[in-house]
């Protein structure tokens, strides 16, 4: 096989991409000593401020910083334009196709999906079933991933319709990067991000139950020991709501309340960074001690909104993926903007036996799995692992989905051996309330190690601030 | 706000004061044991038995160590994640509440605690000795008024600010009683000169544990005198240790916060008593007995405080 050719952001054929020349030029400028000393100051910055998460399977309590690069990936405002509006459409079909699989169904009645797909599928809630949600929206809050190979082609890697995670990243990348940078920001119109928890508060007030002219929203987290508990610390402080845990919050005659210094107040919409499992004792998992008692039935009765509605993990299964393009067009009647990774469903008998034959080729993903855990990528797996996932797949072929191996585009980054390409993905959060937003940008992780394609912080990924450039006089025209 | 946020911020501000009274704690006692070592060649046991007696920690102490020396005592209450009393396991926890209720913090508080906490953290007994310890004490003791800076100078004046009050206040109120409480019972000197002296060694290392002696200084034109220390620290409401000084601070949190609770009632009346007794009348009922009932009061205030405003369920 031979190498093959990653698409590198800054370089061109020995040119510097017009996007990146400012800053290629202050880079060649700047020593060492300098962007090694700015490093130590973002990572102290990122200490203080404990931007911190906790990795699964350790002790608790430990909180480990995910690295952060100093260099920021650069996009065009054309390149933007392309990604926004495909994302935009991607979160619209998605909604689209939740309401219709909780109700009319006719997504499968006409055969595009298998039915089993989705009725055995364990993210469909029939809870769910009938229920009508304000503005008719299930997923407000989604993180699209994004790859790129070449200068048109940008892919979606998988949908994430539950819980996504690393908006904060974003923010808090954007005001170290200005913090350390400021003399980039006079060179470069970025566009601003810093106003995302706005638009998330106007989302979530905007899909209030009916009749509340001023809700309550409320954040609800698993606790300070979640690793992601940074992240709603900061967006509950940054939007000024409540941030509360399942023990805060009570159902008394099918409305919910918060208990507060000054007794019981009614919350109307609740933010969850909470699975679904976890949700309500009395209906999911029994066992749940971060759960509601009687929120899903309070849910059921219309009087509180929950975000992301229960049963939207269904939109972002890595089974109904494969399906996406011919979702999008089922519900908005347009070919999809972004493009779908060829996915092989190993369910069937023809795919499986074609992954079988190319293992060390392909990708292979867990259908329920996330974060990057039990994941084979073939092209760097040895040949033992192979095997052994060979024996995995042929156990539950189900479970698995495979992919061709993305030669995922490369972005500068600073590492101990000085700036070195390292391949990149891009997480845009889109919200959908009163009609689908994105900020400009979103969360671009990098794989740090030389070579890997894996950029999940919980494989040792790290993240870069990501700067949508303006056009030239859209400044002036605000 | 949420009960249990309400507890965090109480038990945040309640520990980071603890921190300032442990390291006050810690000063005094050095500056005592250098004053016995110069007056009558030392019994430097005793005096660092003291730190360990108050925190109620000599018997755990004296099961991990043989010896009772002022390096082992400092290194215990300073550092010792496996003492609860110590300056790291009380910030520790300062730093978990603060943690858990971050989102109503502004970022001064915030970070600067998280900073303290990263200081500490890391900080071992040897490098501990390589610098002075006083410098050690001089830098807690400023984080500690940082702290306090940025929670009057950058939160709301709201409920969360009146929690951090009553944490404080209680836990001050509360130090001050059982560290005068501590204290050998002392009767005003006679006219012998050494016992005059040493009335003004022992006063000033007193007020200056309590950080009143400047207070002193400016409230009474005469020269150190126990009965008037006594009455500085406990019935002076512009003396910002004294017993007074805090179940103001109580009182008027209890008071924004709702005027109709339980914890207020019983603050008002801890505040009445305060205002109207005489310090004569607190020597001759005991010193002693009038501090540890002080002290029992606050704790029901505490107590009447959490069923008031924080019941979880």
């Amino acid at each position: 096989m031979k190498p093959p050719v990653f698409f590198d952001e800054m370089h061109s054929g020995g040119g510097v991409r017009a996007a990146y020349d400012r800053y290629a030029a202050w880079l060649h400028s700047v020593p060492q000593e300098v962007l090694q000393q700015r490093h130590d100051q973002a990572n102290s910055l990122f200490r203080t401020v404990g931007i911190t998460f906790n990795v699964y399977g350790e002790e608790g309590g430990v909180e480990r910083l995910i690295p952060f690069d100093i260099v920021p990936r650069i996009l065009s405002a054309e390149e933007w334009a392309i990604v926004e509006s495909g994302v935009i459409q991607r979160v619209d079909a998605l909604n689209a196709f939740i309401a219709d699989v909780y109700n009319d169904q006719e997504i499968l009645r006409s055969g595009i999906i298998p039915p089993e797909l989705v009725l055995t599928n364990d993210a469909f809630r029939p809870e769910m079933l009938g229920l009508k949600v304000p503005r008719s929206v299930y997923a407000h809050i989604s993180g699209v991933d994004i790859v790129r190979i070449d200068a048109e082609t940008f892919y979606v890697l998988e949908d994430n319709a539950r819980t996504p995670s690393g908006v904060s990243y974003m923010l808090e990348n954007r005001q170290a990067m200005m913090r350390l940078f400021p003399d980039l920001f006079g060179a470069y119109a970025v566009a601003p991000v810093s106003h995302y928890p706005e638009l998330l508060q106007d989302t979530l007030r905007a899909v209030a139950p009916r009749g509340i002219e001023d809700p309550t929203v409320v954040l609800l987290t698993p606790g300070q020991y979640n690793s992601a508990y940074f992240e709603h610390a900061f967006l509950a402080q940054e939007m000024g709501i409540e941030l509360v845990e399942g023990q805060d919050l009570f159902v008394d005659d099918g409305n919910v309340y918060m208990r507060t210094t000054r007794g019981p107040r009614q919350v109307h919409v609740i933010y969850r960074r909470l699975d679904d499992d976890f949700l309500d004792p009395l209906a999911f998992r029994p066992d749940s001690a971060l759960g509601v008692p009687g929120l899903l039935a309070a849910y059921r009765m219309g009087r509180v909104t929950i975000c992301n509605a229960i049963g939207s993990g269904i939109a972002d299964d890595k089974a109904i993926y494969a399906y996406m393009p011919e979702i999008i067009r089922f519900y908005l009647g347009h070919e999809p903007i972004l493009k779908n990774v060829p996915t092989y469903t190993l369910r069937k008998p023809d795919d499986l036996a074609y992954a079988l034959d190319h293992l060390p080729e392909l990708v292979v993903k867990e259908v329920h799995g996330s974060g990057g855990y039990g994941m084979l990528v073939g092209p760097a797996a040895s040949k033992a692992e192979i095997a052994a996932f060979r024996d995995k797949i042929k156990a539950d072929p189900d479970g698995f989905i495979a992919q061709p191996t993305l030669a995922l585009s490369t972005c500068p980054t600073f590492v101990d051996q000085g700036i070195a390409p390292r391949h990149v993905d891009l997480r845009p959060f889109v919200l959908s309330g009163k009609k689908t937003r994105v900020v400009p940008g979103g969360l671009t992780r990098v794989a740090m190690r030389k070579g890997s394609l894996v950029v999940n912080s919980s494989q040792g990924g790290g993240t870069k601030d990501t700067w949508v450039l303006e056009k030239p006089n859209a400044r002036s025209r605000r | 706000m949420l009960g249990r946020a309400a507890d965090n911020i109480f038990w945040m501000a309640r520990y980071v004061e603890r921190v300032e009274n442990t390291v006050r704690l810690l000063r005094a006692t050095a500056l005592s044991a250098l004053l016995t070592e110069s007056a009558d060649g030392g019994d430097d046991d005793t005096v660092w038995a003291r730190p360990l007696l108050l925190t109620g920690r000599m018997s755990d102490f004296l099961a991990r160590y043989e010896q009772l020396t002022s390096g082992r005592v400092m290194a215990y209450m300073l550092l010792d994640r496996d003492n609860p009393a110590s300056v790291k396991s009380v910030l520790a926890r300062a730093r978990e509440n603060a943690r858990a209720t971050r989102y109503l913090l502004t970022n001064e508080v915030w970070e600067g605690l998280n900073k303290t906490w990263l200081t500490i953290k890391d900080l071992h007994y040897v490098s501990l000795q390589r610098s002075t310890i006083d410098d050690q004490l001089d830098w807690l003791t400023e984080r500690c008024f940082l702290f306090r800076g940025a929670l009057f100078g950058s939160m709301r004046r709201d409920d969360g600010l009146h929690f951090a009050n009553l944490g404080l206040y209680l836990e001050r109120g509360d130090h001050t009683a059982r560290f005068l409480a501590s204290q050998p019972e002392r009767a005003s000197a006679t006219d012998d000169p050494a016992a005059k002296v040493r009335e003004y060694y022992e006063g000033t290392a007193l007020l200056k544990a309590l950080g009143s002696y400047r207070a002193y200084r400016e409230t009474f034109a005469s020269n150190l005198d126990f009965t008037r220390i006594a009455e500085l620290l406990i019935l002076h409401a512009t003396v910002p240790r004294s017993l007074r000084g805090a179940t103001d601070e109580i009182v008027n949190s209890l008071r924004t916060l709702n005027p109709t609770a339980d914890s207020l009632k019983a603050a008002h009346e801890l505040q009445y008593r305060l205002q109207t007794v005489q310090i004569g009348h607190v020597r001759r009922v005991g010193l002693r007995a009038f501090l540890l009932d002080f002290s029992k009061e606050l704790d029901e205030i505490s107590a009447q405080i959490q069923r008031d405003f924080m019941m979880v369920q």
